[in-house]
């Protein structure tokens, strides 16, 4: 059951990316949709579950959205993954502002660790504007919270329904 | 102790995660092919999710142009008509120019363009970031598409496949970072390589000082690369900028907007290496 649940989140975050690069080709410069899960999983599972996400999550990317190193996203959002997944298992980070704030910093850590290993591996590329990496961040941040608030107001539903 | 164990296989499972896709990031980069066999699993498994989430954008991106292509439509109906009678006009003087290149080329003894096989296709999504600049097309090995075909759109190349499966292809465009074409200058002649920047712009290189290329000028395909045929525009030159080692970066307007494209054709034979032998001469078999 929590392996369907997972992929079916993977799921929508590929069709939401896939989507919105089809109406807005210039998306995924501002929103990286695929790291909700990642998040999400590390902050409301365990280290592991935000590792494992992490790595289908950056693997689905790369598939679909990468033409030079596969592989590349997937080593990020492992990482990402799993540091907030050991940071989600240490402090209480069950408030809005720091589920943003992770949002944020995940997505931040994402976009310079991408850059570090382009370097890295002799790719090259083309460094982002600042201000779209502090966009992207702040968007990202939001859609976690975002995220949050859906299944809070879910379950909520649930458990007001079972009071019934 | 139980926790102490958890965490020390979730640092063995992170170490054995991050060395494997290590693993897979230099396996992509030398092309190896376990990596190619990874790829196909995850985009077969993942395909008809991207195939109806490309195709209800597609929808949205269509409603959206739809309301504003209306109020363009009248002015520029108006402006095509004007348009049209000035080319009927040249069409004329350019039908007797076309007779009499024919006639030129066949004196010249050289072969015609051959018009290579192909196949349309329809953009199922973008992904223009500084470090890809990919777009995904719904046509995949069932149609006969392979890696290293080129593809155009209507006025100019557009990129050459990287990957694909059974139903699509994955497209590095011209703007991509780790794109390079051989690129001629239309006028003046003057050859060099046109490697994207993750821009909007390209810069065409390795082009002598003293080429003669001027601002506006067009820069198309050359043919020498292997991989596109001559002749497919690559973009317009807007700035020149001179090296100390003798030459010149030009920097151009790409031909297309790779944003608002939707239908694109896939070159099926790879035609610019074949064509630029001299004809006449027999191949070594």
């Amino acid at each position: 059951m929590k392996l369907l649940t997972v992929i079916a989140v993977l799921a929508i975050g590929l069709a939401l990316q896939t989507g919105l690069g089809r109406v807005w080709p210039d998306a995924p410069r501002y929103v990286d949709v695929m790291m909700v899960p990642v998040v999400w999983y590390a902050i409301a599972g365990s280290q592991r579950s935000g590792m494992l996400v992490g790595c289908a999550s950056g693997l689905v990317q790369d598939a679909w959205f990468q033409a030079a190193a596969f592989g590349i996203s997937g080593f990020k959002k492992t990482l990402i993954g799993w540091v907030l997944g050991g940071l989600g298992s240490r402090f209480d980070l069950n408030s809005t502002p720091s589920r943003f704030v992770f949002g944020a910093v995940a997505t931040l850590s994402d976009s310079l660790l991408g850059l570090a290993l382009r370097q890295l591996l002799d790719q090259a590329s083309a460094a982002p504007h600042p201000l779209e990496i502090v966009i992207k961040a702040i968007v990202t941040g939001v859609l976690v919270v975002v995220a949050f608030g859906m299944t809070g107001w879910r379950e909520g539903k649930r458990g007001r329904r079972s009071l019934k | 102790m139980p926790v102490m164990s958890t965490t020390r296989t979730n640092v063995i499972l992170l170490i054995a995660l991050l060395f494997g896709q290590l693993a897979l990031m230099s396996g992509s980069v030398r092309e190896a092919r376990e990596t190619t066999v990874l790829r196909g699993w995850v985009s077969r498994f993942t395909a008809p999710i991207v195939s109806i989430a490309g195709a209800i954008g597609g929808g949205f991106a269509g409603l959206g142009g739809g309301a504003s292509d209306i109020l363009a439509v009248h002015a520029r109906n108006r402006d095509l008509e004007t348009e049209l009678e000035r080319l009927r006009t040249e069409l004329r003087v350019s039908r007797v120019a076309t007779a009499e290149n024919d006639r030129l080329r066949e004196l010249l003894g050289m072969r015609e363009n051959l018009v290579p096989r192909s196949i349309g296709a329809s953009v199922v999504t973008s992904h223009l970031t500084g470090q890809n600049m990919v777009i995904v097309l719904d046509r995949g090995t069932n149609d006969g598409v392979r890696v290293d075909l080129p593809v155009v759109a209507w006025g100019g190349a557009v990129g050459r496949v990287v990957e694909v499966d059974n139903g699509h292809a994955l497209v590095r465009l011209l703007t991509d970072p780790n794109s390079g074409v051989a690129g001629i200058a239309q006028d003046s002649r003057a050859q060099g390589m046109v490697v994207g920047q993750g821009t909007d712009v390209l810069d065409l290189l390795y082009v002598p000082r003293f080429s003669g290329v001027i601002h506006g000028d067009r820069v198309v395909t050359s043919g020498i690369d292997g991989i596109f045929p001559r002749g497919f525009g690559v973009g317009q030159v807007i700035a020149i900028q001179e090296k100390p080692d003798g030459s010149q970066t030009i920097r151009l307007r790409p031909e297309l907007d790779y944003r608002t494209m939707e239908d694109v054709m896939i070159l099926l034979e790879p035609t610019g290496g074949e064509m630029l032998a001299p004809s006449g001469v027999e191949r070594p078999r």
